[in-house]
């Protein structure tokens, strides 16, 4: 996935961060293509696919609930994000101050970079698991909330430690490293699935003479349905099509690749994420899934969802480096991308001592493998917290100017916080929290009413705010 | 010459990519064992991570 830490492709763009882009420096497709093929093919991945298997999927709702919600989530990109981000040509956090004000903007950082952390944690686990295959230490089970071991401590802090010193100081040559492994790591990926397939074929003596019994085995040996795991949420098909949909949330409908797409010369390049979501949320997932299923159809009551082991088995010692290059070069830039959100808030700070510390909470947050474990909800989670700014931007743009109302109006009104974004993101997030706890809606599906709520009350917000600002102004 | 070694790295770093993916596939349909898968897969990782960065640096 993740998604959400973009490689060097992504750095690269950080110039222009308070100015229109230049004709000049607009991108081609080509490069579209390779940024979101290389991203979306992460260390996450490894824990994303074992737990659709987890939660006791099938083998149809599994692959048309991928092949749909995938298909949203470029839909999204491509009539949400890029419209605005070739028109406007800004940063998102850029459009956003215009919008919010700076107080909020920081605000919205803070939370950002938070969830960065523990999402670059999950990141330092997945590696961690290679790391217990070559030294033999206990590692944490599917429903563990705490650490279990001395050796599994270690084992992230020292990774962790890695990745963050690394992070402070050489980010670009990992983002190089990350570059270079993007291909090599999409093979690998696709060769866990072949071998996956194998290994299931020859475990039974399963025939296999044309697609009807590949799929007789899919359904009824790798994705057999049925009661998820102990602890887990049972998915089904509108779990799979909502989750690969609002994995990247952040993304599209949060508005986070308007930073992205503002170098795009045409707004339907958007249909290059479609790359990154068939390779990585597809492909790789559905890999994944086939180790893990593997795993269980071997001994059901070995339930622990461990990349390191689950490589190992299908691909030996290349299968554990693409654990630890998958986790390490997508942690990286999430650390990093984390400590400038972090930096944002206190300008004058040292990046490199930010970073480092960003780093620490990382680590300290990939000790605990319940993140990893709950990595579904944990990326639902994120995609809804960011969401409603994201509604904020798309009415900004599309409707403020048709009901009377002026776009921009923090930097309009020269105010720092925009009382009716503000509120608009804090109620919204309460909405949908009261929906999930009350009304029984699920997380992976309450960001779907949480946006039209978020568009509404911004508007609604909006008109009452704008009114009485104008008349103190007056 | 250099640019002749490039050349030669990048067709190197594709190749290794080929036989990275090639050995799975022959799994699949039986003809070889997941040892040799294994090894194949070692070489053709050892190759890339060796040949592709001077290849890619052409670009």
């Amino acid at each position: 996935m993740t998604d959400q830490d973009h490689s060097e492709s992504k750095s690269s763009l950080s110039e222009f961060e308070r100015q229109k882009i230049p004709d000049r420096a607009l991108l081609g497709f080509r490069h579209f293509i390779g940024m979101y093929a290389g991203e979306h093919c992460a260390g996450t991945e490894l824990m994303i696919g074992p737990l659709f298997v987890a939660a006791g999927v099938g083998a149809f709702d599994l692959i048309v609930g991928l092949l749909f919600g995938n298909a949203l989530a470029v839909l999204s990109w491509m009539f949400l994000t890029a419209p605005i981000g070739t028109r406007l040509r800004l940063t998102l956090y850029y459009q956003l101050e215009k919008i919010c004000g700076r107080n909020l903007v920081i605000l919205y950082n803070l939370a950002n970079g938070v969830m960065f952390c523990f999402l670059a944690g999950a990141m330092i686990t997945v590696s961690a698991t290679a790391l217990g295959v070559w030294f033999d230490f206990k590692m944490p089970g599917l429903n563990d909330i705490f650490p279990n071991s001395i050796g599994w401590v270690i084992a992230v802090i020292v990774v962790g430690a890695v990745i963050s010193v690394v992070a402070a100081y050489g980010y670009k040559t990992v983002a190089r490293i990350a570059n270079i492994a993007a291909p090599w790591m999409v093979l690998i990926f696709l060769a866990f699935g072949l071998i996956g397939l194998k290994q299931f074929i020859d475990a039974d003596d399963n025939q296999i003479q044309n697609a009807g019994d590949l799929w007789t085995l899919a359904r009824t040996q790798i994705w057999k349905g049925g009661d998820p795991l102990p602890g887990q949420v049972k998915f089904t098909f509108w779990h799979v099509m909502f989750f690969s949909w609002f994995c990247n949330m952040a993304m599209h409908i949060g508005m986070s690749d308007l930073s992205v797409f503002r170098y795009a010369k045409r707004s339907w390049y958007a249909i290059a994420s479609a790359a990154g979501m068939y390779v990585g949320h597809f492909m790789a997932w559905i890999s994944a899934s086939i180790l893990y299923a593997y795993q269980l159809h071997l001994n059901p009551a070995d339930t622990d969802v461990l990349p390191g082991p689950l490589a190992f088995r299908a691909a030996g010692y290349v299968g554990l480096l693409c654990v630890i290059i998958a986790g390490w070069t997508t942690a990286n830039p999430t650390i990093y991308r984390a400590g400038l959100a972090f930096q944002a808030i206190r300008p004058r700070s040292s990046l490199f001592k930010i970073t480092l510390i960003t780093g620490g909470i990382a680590t300290f947050a990939g000790l605990f493998p319940a993140i990893a474990m709950k990595l579904l909800d944990f990326v639902a989670l994120y995609g809804m917290l960011l969401m409603p700014m994201g509604a904020v931007i798309f009415v900004d743009y599309w409707l403020m100017k048709k009901f009377n109302l002026y776009p921009f109006f923090a930097e309009k009104s020269r105010i720092n916080f925009n009382w009716a974004a503000g509120l608009t993101w804090f109620l919204t997030l309460a909405t949908c929290l009261l929906l999930v706890k009350f009304a029984g809606i699920q997380i992976f599906f309450v960001s779907l009413p949480g946006w039209f709520v978020a568009a509404a009350l911004y508007l609604i917000l909006s008109w009452g705010y704008q009114k009485r600002r104008a008349f103190l102004m007056m | 010459m250099k640019n002749v070694l490039r050349k030669i790295s990048g067709i190197i770093g594709l190749a290794s990519l080929v036989i990275l993916l090639l050995p799975s596939v022959l799994f699949l349909f039986g003809d070889l064992s997941l040892e040799r898968v294994k090894w194949m897969m070692l070489v053709a990782t050892f190759f890339w991570f060796v040949f592709a960065p001077l290849g890619m640096r052409e670009r």
